[in-house]
């Protein structure tokens, strides 16, 4: 088996990965920016892809990669006015969504919620999630269970299933 | 509800492997129905998410990827090539170099014969030619 195909690679990812970073990051025009120096990470990486890992993993890993150098970047900047902005804009915590899963899903520690968005927004297994953020498959299982745990409780009890129409459920 | 029988069905919910005894009693625990109906709208909430990156940012990914599908060379990929062409250009200069060392200076030597033209002392090499 040979390397895959960037085009085929980000027409089978791009949507999982765009829409993980949104929940990540909870700026849309920022995953946008995030996922286009995934791809192009991807892309230079071609060459470089072991057929031992699973590609989903691997995506995800550049995509983990590319998401913590940017907060690392941010925060090694001078601490002036508008960096501040920007680094609060970029963290989390502070950014302000609409929707109740939103703010929920940003009130997570950082490594629950990836964990639990990996699980949920790119279908990854718990071996996949071990090997694309350097854990193992109990930590993973712990993570998405913790997650699970913070949105029941924070989207209250058996509200989140009435909410949804039995077809949505049933994805 | 104890928390081992929570985690038994996140980890079903997950298509991970459950024993059914197991699986039996975490259903039987109280509140366990609540959980799963809970942890599967929060799951519905998620794949509801049908947000898409703009129009601009196909336009610059189809320039990315779709080009290299093309042929679009990367930069990588081009200095790859031009250091191939050093190493291949340096091997010539070489091969050069030790062929004129082993050879030697081929203008010291006097060329080579191609034929012998032997001189007949006595004959008249004008005999029978009219003056």
């Amino acid at each position: 088996m040979s390397a895959p195909d960037a085009a085929a690679l980000f027409d089978r990812h791009h949507l999982a990965v765009f829409r993980f970073l949104r929940r990540m990051t909870g700026d849309s025009s920022l995953a946008e920016d995030l996922t286009q120096e995934v791809f192009l990470r991807v892309v230079r990486g071609l060459d470089s892809y072991e057929e031992r890992s699973r590609e989903t993993s691997w995506v995800f890993r550049i995509a983990r990669n590319v998401l913590s150098d940017r907060l690392r970047s941010q925060a090694r900047a001078p601490i002036d006015a508008p960096v501040r902005e920007a680094v609060a804009l970029a963290r989390p915590a502070v950014q302000a969504l609409a929707s109740a899963l939103d703010q929920a899903l940003l009130r997570l520690a950082d490594e629950d919620r990836e964990a639990f968005l990996m699980r949920e927004v790119a279908g990854l297994g718990y071996r996949e999630i071990a090997e694309a953020t350097a854990s193992t498959p109990d930590a993973a299982r712990m993570r998405i269970y913790r997650a699970r745990l913070a949105l029941r409780e924070a989207l209250g009890p058996s509200r989140a299933a009435v909410t949804r129409g039995p077809k949505e459920v049933s994805k | 509800m104890s928390q081992d029988s929570l985690e038994v069905i996140s980890a079903l919910l997950d298509g991970e492997p459950v024993a059914p005894d197991v699986l039996a009693a975490a259903l039987l625990a109280p509140g366990a129905r609540e959980a799963l109906v809970d942890f599967a709208g929060v799951r519905a909430q998620v794949a509801a998410d049908d947000s898409r990156p703009s129009p601009a940012f196909y336009r610059a990914m189809d320039r990315l990827v779709r080009d290299r599908r093309r042929g679009v060379r990367t930069p990588w990929a081009i200095l790859r090539s031009a250091a191939a062409v050093v190493v291949l250009a340096l091997a010539a200069v070489g091969a050069i170099s030790l062929g004129t060392r082993f050879r030697g200076n081929a203008a010291d030597e006097p060329p080579r014969a191609t034929r012998v033209i032997q001189f007949t002392p006595g004959v008249d090499w004008h005999e029978g030619v009219q003056r």
